[in-house]
């Protein structure tokens, strides 16, 4: 009802462009455009933006509403059962969670409805290192990268009563000593070829966290916002964005805070998925959330697409709306970030693989 | 200088009432003049453009061009509407009476309220814009007890407890949270971390006799008041007969007194004891046992108290819906209703308002809530149900947040229109708390003043007045 088809009627055919103009097109950062048009061709998108050349004979669909790139869920458990955990030993950097991954997993689909069309698929935290993490299309569960990540933590949640590292100190040694070696995936990540997911609960997880970021020229993220509102200036040293700890409804209002700050601080935040404990569509309500304590709509938006994707070290396959892009767009009502909207069409690969049906 | 006053003036409005002194500060007698771009009178109804005169903390004008009375206080913004009430909140309510067991009927959440405490939560929902909530203790119970409706800003000393009575709280089928058993981890900073294992819900059978149990707990009320009443009858009766019999005696008053001492005399000569003749008015009525629990039941049968029944399955709203049918005066509103879609028309049918958190739970949290759906509001509403949204009742934080979840249910597809109602004149009118809830002349004048639409995310409450009072000042 929204849309029309105004020159083709048929389903999408073949190698035929598809163009979508909507009242506003987000690209997965910055300000939104408007009446900004998407072309799309064999699955990717070959221009995006204002004034763009029309291919002749596309479909020409006109969205009254959104157009977002598909949201990114960063940090998920989506798919591996129990296979999340392995306790045998504190240091597992060459394991690689892409095996245990089951594509058929019913998160991974109540993602995509929810229109988190990639994620990452991680360890779970609570081991100094456990391995390394990979990137997931929702849709089919295609493996775009097996090796993402590092994930580290240097939380309390790493030390165990019954072996090494016993202590915080032993713990932060242990990653210290394994990240100077500079062998092997820690190696990767030492010399800033393979980016790092640092898990922080505390403040001083938060603040060994950016000192092991900063001592070791790491990049990518740490994961843990919470106690992060302090700290502001000692994270943005350290060059590593922060994927955030889920904010939902009745959330403390320290989470929404810290939040702030380390925007304000000029720090690169994303919103953690934390699926499947999370439900997805909770994901914008954390957004919302912000936006109501104050964190400007641009940015809550890019911290579920563009920015986020960045952090989380899948800048070059995810979270935007860019030529060679892979076409994973979101069909909205009305902005995301207000929780009135609707999701009306998931798109991955140039193709509608949610919704619109009934129109 | 004027922003420092005002704080106090805030800290002191707030402290005075809540400790029930005499308010000193702010006497609500002041007038105030609202200045709106738009007043939603009720939803679907606004004025473009408009003055509200507020006088003694009640609404006394809304039209164009109110002349300014000498002294009052003006207050401007984009859009004024009535202030927010949460249905199903826990704000107020201690942890330890939130998950009570040992709750019966007679219960009161009022008895429990903290007036004083949650003074952080309580403001953080007030700046949210939410001024009265429907709060019930002992959610875990099957029967809860009597929950009230409190403002959450004071107006005066004794308003902060609106209704102490409002609704008899029950629940079917919900699943013990602890059931599930759950792993500390101890964070350094000295908090912890607490895993949870999914919590075993409760056998199918057993969840069907908690409603047995309920309706059991209905007839006995309803009993309890037959004989009441039935008492109350034989009593008057009995004073008649006392009243004919008097009249009686007195007529014959010089006989009977004669034959009564021959009566005497003749027993005294036999050396026998007199006995005083028998009449049947001697014995009264036998007055039945009072029972605290059987009154607030018997009130519930009889509609002058309202029952809320948080229920989700199938099974478990068909059965309530079949065997509570009986109770034709039974005032029942179903809160939660996960799985309620199928019986849209029976409860728009029999006007059961419906309490809905569109909140997409966890996954795997609990049993009864595995089949949300975030269109739930908006299907019910369509089908004519009065929907009402709320919180939910098991976090006292959530309240705040209490306008995300009316726009999440536009989101699920409800009008605009009915998603305010649901968390303002909706619950007001249901839970009979009439004097708020609209924008309208003679209402208390709850009221938020915003910058846009009140279910946009980017609207900013400017001010909020309770009772006539300015409980939260705009900025400078």
């Amino acid at each position: 009802m929204l849309q029309l088809a105004l020159l083709l009627a048929a389903p999408v055919a073949g190698s035929d462009a598809v163009v979508i103009q909507a009242d506003h097109l987000f690209l997965g950062h910055g300000a939104p455009i408007e009446d900004g048009v998407v072309v799309i061709r064999d699955g990717k998108i070959t221009a995006a933006g204002v004034g763009v050349k029309i291919p002749e004979g596309a479909v020409m669909i006109e969205h009254e509403g959104w157009i977002t790139p598909g949201f990114f869920g960063s940090f998920t458990l989506d798919g591996i059962g129990s296979e999340r955990r392995d306790d045998t030993r504190p240091l597992m950097p060459e394991a690689r969670i892409v095996h245990s991954l089951r594509p058929h997993a019913a998160s991974l689909a109540r993602d995509l409805r929810a229109g988190v069309t990639t994620i990452t698929v991680n360890p779970d935290t609570g081991k100094p290192c456990s391995g390394v993490s990979a990137l997931v299309k929702t849709h089919e569960a295609v493996v775009v990268t097996a090796e993402l990540q590092l994930c580290l933590d240097i939380s309390s949640g790493a030390v165990r009563t019954d072996e090494h590292p016993t202590s915080l100190s032993s713990l932060q040694a242990l990653l210290d000593e394994a990240l100077s070696e500079g062998d092997g995936t820690f190696g990767k990540a030492a010399s800033g070829d393979l980016p790092v997911l640092i898990r922080a609960r505390d403040r001083q997880s938060t603040r060994a966290a950016a000192a092991l970021a900063h001592a070791h020229g790491l990049r990518g993220a740490l994961f843990g916002s919470y106690w992060a509102e302090d700290l502001v200036d000692e994270v943005a040293a350290s060059g590593l964005g922060v994927v955030c700890d889920p904010v939902s409804i009745a959330s403390n209002s320290r989470a929404m805070r810290s939040i702030l700050a380390l925007a304000k601080g000029g720090v690169d935040i994303g919103f953690g998925l934390v699926s499947p404990q999370n439900a997805p569509e909770n994901l914008r309500v954390g957004a919302a959330l912000c936006v109501r304590a104050g964190l400007p709509a641009n940015t809550a938006l890019a911290a579920m697409t563009g920015t986020v994707a960045r952090i989380s070290g899948a800048g070059d396959h995810a979270g935007i709306i860019a030529v060679g892009r892979d076409a994973d767009i979101l069909l909205w009502s009305g902005s995301p970030i207000e929780l009135s909207s609707r999701l009306e069409e998931v798109w991955v690969d140039g193709k509608r693989v949610h919704g619109g049906e009934d129109k | 200088m004027r922003k420092l006053s005002n704080r106090i003036l805030f800290a002191l409005s707030g402290f005075m009432a809540s400790a029930a002194l005499p308010a000193l500060a702010a006497a609500p007698s002041d007038s105030i003049v609202i200045h709106a771009g738009e007043v939603i009178v009720r939803p679907g109804e606004t004025l473009k453009d408009v003055d509200i005169l507020v006088v003694d903390g009640v609404i006394r004008r809304i039209e164009a061009g109110i002349e300014v009375p000498d002294g009052a206080r003006e207050l401007t913004g984009a859009v004024v509407c009535a202030g927010l009430f949460d249905p199903w909140s826990l704000l107020g309510v201690p942890a330890g009476e939130a998950s009570f067991t040992g709750t019966t009927p007679g219960t009161r959440t009022s008895d429990s309220y903290d007036f004083q405490g949650q003074v952080f939560n309580k403001k953080q929902a007030l700046r949210a814009g939410v001024t009265s909530a429907r709060v019930q203790a002992g959610w875990r119970a099957s029967v809860s007890g009597l929950g009230c409706v409190v403002s959450l800003a004071p107006t005066g000393a004794g308003d902060l407890l609106v209704r102490e009575d409002v609704a008899l709280g029950a629940s079917i089928g919900l699943t013990d949270p602890s059931s599930g058993g759950s792993s500390f981890t101890f964070n350094s900073d000295g908090s912890f971390t607490v895993t949870e294992a999914r919590p075993k819900p409760l056998d199918p059978f057993e969840r069907l006799s908690q409603i047995d149990k309920l309706v059991g707990s209905l007839a006995s009320g309803r009993s309890y008041r037959i004989a009441a009443n039935e008492y109350a009858h034989e009593l008057e009766e009995w004073r008649e007969g006392i009243t004919k019999k008097v009249k009686e005696l007195e007529k014959d008053f010089k006989k009977a007194k004669k034959s009564r001492d021959k009566e005497i005399e003749e027993a005294k000569e036999k050396g026998k004891e007199f006995k005083e003749e028998k009449y049947k008015e001697d014995k009264p009525p036998r007055q039945p046992k009072f029972n605290a629990d059987k009154e607030v039941l018997a009130s519930v049968v009889n509609g002058e108290t309202a029952l809320v029944v948080e229920v989700h399955r199938t099974a478990e709203l068909r059965n309530l819906l079949e065997k509570t049918a009986q109770f034709t005066r039974l005032r029942m509103v179903i809160a939660g209703a996960t799985e309620a879609e199928d019986f849209a028309e029976q409860l728009a049918k029999r006007q059961i308002a419906v309490i809905v958190n569109p909140l997409t739970p966890a996954a795997g949290a609990y049993d009864e809530l595995d089949g949300h759906d975030p269109m739930l509001a908006g299907i019910l509403a369509e089908a004519g149900v009065q929907v009402l949204i709320g919180t939910g009742g098991r976090s006292a934080g959530a309240t705040r947040d209490l306008v995300l979840l009316a726009a999440m249910a536009v989101g699920g597809g409800m009008e605009s229109d009915d998603a305010l109602a649901a968390i303002t004149s909706a619950p007001a009118r249901v839970f009979g708390v009439t004097d708020r809830g609209t924008v309208e002349f003679g209402k208390q004048a709850d009221l938020l003043i915003l910058d846009g639409q009140p279910l946009s995310t980017t609207t900013q409450v400017l001010a909020v007045l309770v009772g006539g009072r300015v409980v939260v000042e705009p900025k400078e």
